[in-house]
């Protein structure tokens, strides 16, 4: 239905990225490299610059220095709504959603990608009628896709914390991205919440193929979805490769994970 | 709870409609319509609400007629399209600085409006035109000052709004001065302009008004998804691929364009833009914007107003503004009392 998501995602690839806020080097030369396809997490303690490393990502944050590429188009100059529209979409650490039922929200997502305007809309040309319908049936294929189907016409607000977490990544998902940025998708969700979100992020990599930026403090997930690691610390980026070198890495267990790994292994 | 029905359309479009909004749209369209036939049809020649719909469908006689059309339907329409104007305007700077209190009264666009209509009056002693040229122009340079000062990578809300608050102040610190300079001829036409009246408006004010909002309700319905995204906040619009800036500006344009052309056509009508899209949202009960409600609200509250001054104190006697003022701001009271006790805020 949509060919961008047939062949495989650009390279996305960060180089030496600095961010200061007001003398505060949030970001320090931080370089990191996702691979077509793959699930690369950014893991750190809070206030290591994850978050910041997003919002430079999805454009909502200009970098002193460095550079951010998508394949070969820059993004660093880019507003914020060219990068969506490049395929890179992203979701936040809390919840914003819109009122409504799941269907409104997801066909917000669409609002990038549909042409008819207004008039055409108000007016029912043929057109956008089609258009329209083509999204709405879209919308309801990611629906299934995240676990929503069954929610597809319920009020955002009936849902559970974590059906709700997911209308989010569903509403990314309708920009037909080639990367998504995952923002602590399961922060807050208990265990089975957790579970399930978890299967959905690794469904979506292999239907759809991807790929994926993390961050996340839950470990677990970290361990089992990720292909690459990056764990930021003050903003550097002291560590970088597979789930199991970085757990071995002392840095890390220094700066991160302190001594108490066992009991995160278990999770 | 909110009821969504998915309407099947006989092209097979699986349309998803707010029935209650849809519903209280048509009925507020109902009310500003009505209003206006019995508005027609009172006067010093009372007309019977089934002759002013017969005349205005061009079956009436003659007498009637001139009665009609030439006096009382562009007042009317002019009550109609300023009405509608301050409530999509209210509706938009309300929806823009997240804050009820975001609206063009509260900003001072309507003072700004004002001074621009005074320096006419006052310094040049100019036609009933140029005073309506002055009051636009006065209009858009607060706006453009307000948008200037609130502006730091994006408008932010409160800032808007305190923004705004201050303009005003030094706007209607400058409105005193002028007054205080003008004779007492001026002075007395300016105090006439400055309450806000639909007394003695013609086609003259009609034409321009109605053109204006044909350019400027299409634009703005046409952002209006943005817009209902804007209010999930800048960094999630950008995500979804709204161009925030972009819209904000046209919106925030569009919205002191109808304020200042509403102004110049009757003069500062009070609250309309304030409690018209508060009242509206309130109907529908339905979250968003509410744009069409707004501006249906909007020209229904002015009609009805204008009707009750005629009515009450005879024509001429109390310009709209007051009753606006009165109408519109027991009736949100009125709405907040009842909303407190029913749990919803």
């Amino acid at each position: 239905m949509n060919d961008r998501t047939t062949t495989a995602p650009p390279v996305l690839d960060v180089r030496d990225v600095t961010v200061r806020f007001a003398g505060l080097t949030a970001l320090d030369a931080v370089s990191l490299t996702v691979e077509p396809g793959t699930v690369h997490a950014i893991i750190g303690p809070n206030g290591a610059g994850k978050s910041t490393c997003f919002n430079v990502l999805s454009g909502l944050c200009r970098p002193a220095a460095g550079t951010v590429t998508l394949g070969d188009t820059e993004l660093t100059r880019l507003a914020p709504h060219r990068i969506a529209a490049l395929g890179v979409a992203r979701t936040f650490q809390n919840i914003v959603t819109t009122h409504g039922t799941v269907a409104d929200n997801l066909m917000l997502g669409r609002h990038a990608l549909t042409r008819a305007g207004f008039a055409a809309t108000a007016l029912r040309l043929p057109g956008a009628v089609r258009e329209q319908r083509r999204h709405l049936a879209r919308a309801r294929e990611i629906a299934e896709l995240t676990g929503l189907g069954a929610h597809f016409d319920s009020p955002v607000a009936l849902l559970s914390y974590g059906d709700r977490k997911r209308v989010e990544l569903a509403r990314a998902l309708c920009l037909e991205p080639r990367v998504l940025l995952l923002d602590e998708p399961v922060a807050g969700m208990n265990a089975a919440e957790r579970a399930r979100t978890a299967e959905v992020v690794g469904e979506l990599r292999t239907e759809l193929g991807l790929s994926i930026v993390l961050v996340e403090h839950d470990m677990g997930l970290v361990m089992r979805l990720a292909d690459d690691v990056t764990v930021l610390d003050f903003g550097r980026s002291i560590a970088h490769g597979t789930p199991d070198e970085v757990r071995r890495d002392p840095e890390v267990l220094r700066a991160y994970l302190g001594t108490d790994t066992q009991g995160e292994d278990a999770a | 709870m909110k009821t969504h029905r998915a309407v099947r359309t006989p092209g097979g479009l699986s349309l998803r409609v707010d029935v209650r909004t849809l519903v209280v749209g048509t009925l507020l369209l109902l009310v500003a319509l009505t209003a206006s036939v019995v508005l027609i049809g009172t006067g010093d020649f009372p007309i019977p609400a089934a002759d002013v719909v017969r005349t205005l469908l061009g079956e009436g006689d003659p007498g009637q007629e001139f009665i009609v059309t030439e006096l009382r339907l562009p007042r009317v329409l002019v009550g109609l399209l300023v009405g509608a104007s301050l409530g999509l305007a209210g509706a938009l700077f309300q929806s823009i600085s997240r804050n009820p209190l975001g609206s063009p009264d509260v900003l001072g666009l309507g003072q700004g409006a004002t001074a621009g209509a005074l320096v006419v009056i006052v310094l040049f002693s100019g036609t009933a035109n140029q005073v309506a040229l002055g009051a636009l122009v006065g209009g858009l340079a607060t706006g453009f000052a307000i948008y200037l000062l609130a502006w730091k990578r994006g408008v932010h809300g409160y800032r808007l709004v305190l923004v705004g608050i201050g303009v005003s102040a030094v706007v209607t610190a400058v409105n005193g001065y002028l007054l205080t300079k003008s004779d007492i001829v001026d002075a007395a036409r300016a105090i006439v302009w400055m309450t806000g009246s639909l007394d003695g408006r013609d086609w003259d004010q009609v034409w321009p008004l109605l053109a204006l909002c044909a350019l400027l309700v299409p634009l703005v319905l046409a952002n209006s998804r943005g817009l209902r995204m804007m209010e999930m906040g800048d960094d999630v619009s950008y995500a979804l691929g709204v161009r925030v800036e972009r819209v904000r500006l046209v919106l925030m344009l569009s919205a002191v364009l109808l304020t200042a052309a509403a102004t110049a056509a009757s003069g500062p009508v009070g609250f309309v833009a304030l409690t018209a899209p508060q009242l509206a949202r309130r109907l529908t009960r339905s979250p968003g914007p509410n744009l069409v409600p707004a501006m249906c609200m909007g020209a229904a509250l002015l009609v009805s107003a204008d009707w009750i001054s005629q009515r009450a104190f005879g024509a001429g006697q109390l310009p709209v503004g007051v009753v606006t003022g009165v109408l519109g701001g027991v009736y949100l009271l009125w709405l907040l009392v009842t909303e407190r006790r029913a749990g919803r805020i």
